[in-house]
Order: structure tokens, then sequence, then C-alpha cells
């Protein structure tokens, strides 16, 4: 019959390494281990943390999905556009060249 | 027109220029305009770089023209150079729309009657004089602009109708009265001109949803936008065929520039001097002209904000889909990529599709649902 992990209600409550809470600092009892071994792995401070985040946050830009660049004729139909624009370009898109821009501001 | 040539001169000269001189500036506009007629071109008149054949008035001896030296940047060649190019006919429609014309009518009848609003300020006289000589009159014989005679003698029924047959659309207002303007509407007329259009408005906001989709599935159809663009290219041309409706748009556009550059221009806090003359600074083109239209008692429409926005992007973009530019599949993704530069169809595009939702209250943007 495989032995089964025992349940949390069952778990040894008289050693120093259960009473630490769980993902704390290591305790004296951790590294005087009677068994021997290794030293178990610190967990992550709060410093590993955000560098950890910055790092998963810097893959993610550098995945962002950029727009497919135009070839042949779409870039074609960019450049009529831009040609068309310039062709009917108003006051709105720019202002007008004339020395003086109003002579009744002059006047007044 | 007038706004492009406000991109060259100031628009106080424009506003302050003889009657003549404007309406040989829109004749020699017409005579230098844009017309690829070479073999290689091979242009059908009609096409955005070939409108017209008709020819304007005679050209003229060394003593014309009879421009003043403020405006004869115009016609210099220059940046903004001749050839020119005129806006499509849907300017005039989405500017009319407004009701500037209706409203600037009112103010001009006021100032020819009595001095309800005042005695019109010395700045606004030219300004008057110009807009009653150009736009309120049958025009002087055989110059490009002048569309009315005795077969078609309304100025307002005259330009309802080339909109009733390239768009299909009837302006948002009828006359004063509140009933439907009365015209002569063709029967040759392209009436799925709007649902073809709000249908391409929608598969190109498709695209632009998903143009960066990388882990999804792209439902964005490409052949489907060129058939569409096509099937408007079609439309459109059909109604202009050799030429067909050329005069009357470039009538109908320079009519609403004049206008539209009334309440667009705003110089260091200068205006217009008629909105001076009416008192009716404000902030913003709409702003000016709901202030000029409080002052007549004529409302201009709520939306004038839409309309005025999308002018000028929904005009350029039915040239070049005149032009048969998207007649392709793969020259689409330029309605829905972002590219930079300030003049971009997506850009283009982008503010077509909010403005036109504003307008017609049909959102583009949604998806269709199909019946079960």
């Amino acid at each position: 019959m495989t032995k089964q992990p025992p349940d949390q209600d069952s778990r040894p409550r008289d050693t120093a390494a259960a009473e630490k809470p769980e993902g704390g600092a290591p305790t004296a009892a951790d590294r005087h281990h009677p068994g021997g071994g290794t030293v178990p792995t610190p967990p992550p401070t709060p410093g590993d943390l955000a560098a950890l985040l910055l790092e998963l946050l810097r893959k993610i830009n550098s995945e962002v999905p950029t727009t497919p660049p135009l070839q042949g004729r779409a870039e074609d139909a960019v450049t009529n556009f831009a040609s068309i624009s310039k062709d009917l370009r108003t006051l709105a898109d720019g202002s007008f060249t004339a020395v003086g821009s109003s002579n009744r501001s002059k006047r007044a | 027109m007038f706004r492009q040539f406000a991109a060259i001169v100031s628009p106080d000269l424009l506003f302050n220029a003889h009657p003549f001189e404007l309406a040989w500036l829109l004749e020699e506009v017409w005579r230098q305009r844009l017309n690829d007629d070479t073999t290689l071109g091979n242009k059908s008149i009609g096409d955005p770089s070939r409108r017209s054949n008709l020819e304007p008035t005679p050209p003229y001896t060394n003593t014309w023209p009879p421009l003043s030296a403020g405006l004869q940047p115009i016609l210099d060649t220059g940046e903004l150079t001749p050839p020119f190019r005129w806006d499509h006919l849907i300017y005039a429609y989405m500017v009319e729309n407004t009701r500037a014309f209706e409203v600037f009518r009112r103010v001009v009848f006021e100032f020819a009657h009595g001095e309800k609003l005042g005695a019109p300020t010395a700045e606004s006289q030219a300004w008057l004089r110009n807009t009653e000589e150009l736009f309120f009159k049958d025009g002087a014989p055989f110059f490009i602009t002048s569309v009315a005679s005795h077969l078609r003698s309304d100025l307002r029924a005259n330009r309802r109708n080339p909109y009733q047959r390239l768009f299909g659309m009837e302006l948002n207002h009828g006359g004063d009265d509140g009933k439907p303007y009365p015209y002569v509407k063709a029967d040759a007329a392209n009436n799925d001109f709007v649902s073809t259009f709000e249908e391409f408005l929608r598969e190109v906001w498709v695209g632009m949803t998903f143009v960066t989709a990388t882990a999804s599935s792209n439902p964005t159809d490409p052949a489907k936008i060129a058939t569409l663009a096509s099937k408007l290219k079609n439309m459109l041309m059909s109604r202009r065929q050799n030429g067909n409706l050329s005069r009357e748009e470039f009538s109908a556009v320079t009519a609403m520039a004049w206008f539209h550059l009334a309440l667009e221009y705003k110089n260091n806090n200068d205006n217009a001097p008629i909105i001076q003359a009416l008192r009716a600074e404000a902030n913003g083109t709409e702003q000016r002209l709901f202030k000029v239209a409080e002052r007549v008692g004529l409302p201009a429409h709520g939306l004038s904000k839409h309309f005025f926005d999308i002018a000028d992007s929904i005009s350029r973009i039915l040239i070049q889909i005149e032009t048969g530019d998207f007649d392709f599949a793969d020259a689409v993704p330029a309605l829905y990529t972002p590219v930079p530069g300030p003049n971009t169809p997506e850009a283009a595009m982008r503010e077509i599709i909010t403005h036109w939702t504003a307008i017609t209250g049909r959102d583009v943007k949604a998806r269709k649902v199909a019946p079960s």
C-alpha cells in the first residue's frame, strides 16, 4: 500500500522547522539540519521580485506586435494620398505664406 | 478652393478682393487644372486627374490677368502649384449639411434689406459684395462657375441634384419653411452609395482593429475591401463619364469653401470680417457658425463640428478611390495600417469612421449581426 502524505492537520508541530512560517526566511533549524544535505534556496526578496518583474516587462515589450511594413501598391497608395492631400492643402493644414497675416490687424 | 488659396495668401486678401478678380481667379484655376490627357496617362475624362475637357474663357493677353499683386502668388508656380485640384463633391455636401449656406444667405439678406443686424462694418462690405456677386447671382456669362441658367435657375437646387446623383443622398434640411426642398431628381443615381460606403468603412475598421493581431485569427478581408472600393469607384465614375458633373462640382465646392473659410479663419485672435461684423467671435469653426446662426435666427445643424471635421478627409479618400488606387487587395492595407506622417490614408479613414458614426447614428464599428 502506498504511503499517503500526511494531511495538513496531521503535520508534526513539535519541530522548529514546522514552526517556520510558510515562505519566511530560513531559520536556524534549517541551516543546522541534523540530517545534513544542501541548504534550501532562500525565497526571493522583494528586490529580486522587482527585478524579475522588470525583466518580464522588458520581454513583453519586446514582443509587442508591430504593424507590418507597407510594400508595393500599399506603399504607393500612401504616397498618392499624401500627394492628393498636398494638392488640397488648406489653411487648416498650414498657414498662408503671404507677408502680413492680416491687413485689418495692421490697421487696428 | 478658397481654402486652398488661403494656404498661400491671407484670407483677408481674398475677402477684400474685387469680385471680378475672384471670378477670374476661379476661371484661371479651371484653365490650369490638373489635366492629364497624355496617352501614357490613359485617363478617361472625369478621372480625378482629368476632370473635364471644357474650356474656360479664352486666354488673355499680356495686360491680363486682372489680379492684384497680393493674389498673384496663387497662380505662381510654387509649392502649391498649378495644376490645381479641387475637392470632391462630398466636401460640399458635408459643409452644406451644417446649414452654413442658408445661415449666410440670411446674413446677406438682412444686411441687404435693413439694419436688423446693425450696419455692416467697413471691413465686411467687400465680403458681403463678393458673397452676393459670386454665390447668390446667376454668375457672369461664359464663366465656368456660372451653372445657373433659364433651365436651372435655382442655385440651391443645382447642388442638390448632383448630391442625389453621385451619393443618392439628400441634404439634411429643406427650405426655410421646413418643407422638402424642390429640385429635379435624376433616375440615374447612386442609390447604393451609402450602403456600400458603410460596408467599406466597417471592413476597414475590422482591419484597423486586427492590424497588430498576432495571437488571434485575423478577420480582415482585403479582397472584400478592394471589391467595395472598386464598386464605389465604378458607381462614382459612372456619373462622371466624359466629365459629367465636373463644373457643378467645381461650383459647389468653391461656394462651400468660401463660407467654410469665413468661419474657419482665425489668425492671431482675428476673425473674418463678417464674423466681426456680426459679433460672432468664438472658439472653433462650428461655434462661430452657431453664433452667426443665432444672430439671424436660423439654427445651424447641431452636429456641425462632425460635418466640418469629416469634409476634408472624406473628400481626399473618395478622390483616391476614384483613381483606382484601392482596387487591389495588396493596396488596401494602406487604409488600416498606421504609418508615420500627418496625411495618411489610415488617419483619414479613422477620422471618417468616427464622424460618419456620429453624423448618421449608425455605428460602423459594430460587428454585423448575422441572422440565424
